[in-house]
């Protein structure tokens, strides 16, 4: 896959797309390959002590994940726990491509 | 870490002069220079694939070597091909491109890799899930976990897998070559959250290339099994883009903020 481009071309850059700077990403969590899909998921670290906020994540049909230690409460769709900040919203979930 | 450029290309020099073009990607903070030679012409997003498996290879790199460097190692190796029954969400684009590695296997294997490929499609089909993959394509907004624990459940291999090792690994899907665990293998036959430790990417391209790769197509997600039957069903797009407009628009996602830290809270 990775070629020397001078064997093939070279001469003036006909484009160029710039700088794109790519956030820290939060790829631990994911254990299906599916589950890098929807980016949906939202993790919401909490005290493993504050019980009123496991309660709160279950409830809210979140899911108790452990990771290095610490716990997060992980939900699928926005908006699904109450342990979650209102602000997480599906604002780059995939596209419904079916309705174009 | 030094500044890396990746140097790439897509299409057959001998066909027509390629195009070269640059993008900066910020990984990590670290600056990777990514130089492409591209057709010139129209193109399917399935054209541009040699570009981002090299990108995807090249932040799958990264990730490991922060991982090794934190004292993980990977525990994937040949001859483990637990997550081969996975459900493996592959785009249009790369359905097109299975499809086309296909057609130009020898025959024999051509027709047992098809018959393997119906075989996982009636063994869906016999469970139900078909159904539900379908409406999951529907409304990507709803969960894929519990989907996706189903689909494993049912133990439908991949119809590339041989000898529990990818049979066309060079080819294989960006997911498949961004699922990498450090957590122990014998942990992949059964995945929770809690057991399987993932190799931590810079990036996630498979994603970029799903969203933009769906937008344009008007064609949801897919499972690897589906492949054969939807180029069955759409023989052929009419390509409608160039190399950089669509590799403009696959690397404008890797700023999806989607899986940041959002929501986390310290
Ligand atoms: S394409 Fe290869 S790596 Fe991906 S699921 Fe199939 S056998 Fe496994």
């Amino acid at each position: 896959m990775r070629k020397e481009l001078g064997l093939i071309v070279m001469g003036a850059v006909a484009f160029d797309l710039g700088t794109v700077v790519v956030p820290a990403q939060a790829a631990d969590a994911i254990f299906l390959k599916i589950d890098g899909l929807s980016g949906e998921s939202n993790y919401h670290k909490f005290n493993p002590s504050d019980a009123k906020a496991a309660n709160s994540c279950v409830a809210g049909k979140g899911t108790l994940v452990e990771y290095k230690g610490d716990k997060y409460c992980r939900t699928d769709k926005a908006g699904a726990s109450t342990a979650l900040p209102s602000s997480a919203g599906p604002a780059t979930a995939l596209p419904q491509t079916q309705r174009r | 870490m030094s500044e890396a450029t990746l140097q790439l290309v897509a299409g057959d020099p001998a066909r027509h002069a390629l195009v070269v073009g640059r993008v900066v990607l910020v990984l990590g903070g670290e600056p990777v220079t990514v130089e492409m030679a591209v057709p010139p012409d129209l193109v399917g997003f399935e054209d541009i694939l040699p570009i981002l498996r090299g990108v995807t290879d090249f932040v799958v790199d990264r990730g490991v070597e922060e991982a090794q460097a934190a004292g993980r190692t990977v525990s994937c190796r040949a001859g483990c091909g637990a997550c081969c029954r996975q459900l493996v969400p592959i785009s249009q684009a790369e359905a097109r491109a299975l499809a086309a590695l296909i057609a130009a296997m020898p025959k024999p294997r051509r027709d047992e890799i098809r018959r393997r490929f119906d075989a996982a499609l009636q063994a869906l089909q016999a469970c139900g899930l078909t159904a539900e993959i379908d409406a999951a394509r529907q409304d990507v907004s709803e969960s894929t976990v519990d989907l996706g624990m189903r689909y494993f459940r049912q133990g439908v291999a991949c119809p590339f897998l041989e000898d529990e090792a990818c049979s066309i690994h060079p080819d294989r899907p960006l997911s498949c070559r961004q699922y990498l665990v450090t957590s122990p293998a014998a942990n992949c036959a059964s995945p929770t959250a809690n057991t399987i430790e993932m190799v931590a990417l810079p990036a996630r391209p498979s994603r970029a290339l799903l969203l933009a790769d769906s937008e344009d197509a008007g064609v949801s997600w897919m499972p690897l099994v589906y492949a054969l039957r939807y180029v069955e069903q759409v023989p052929s797009r009419v390509p409608a883009r160039t190399a950089p407009d669509i590799l403009r628009d696959v690397f404008s996602r890797f700023q999806s903020a989607d899986h940041t830290d959002r929501g986390r809270s310290e």
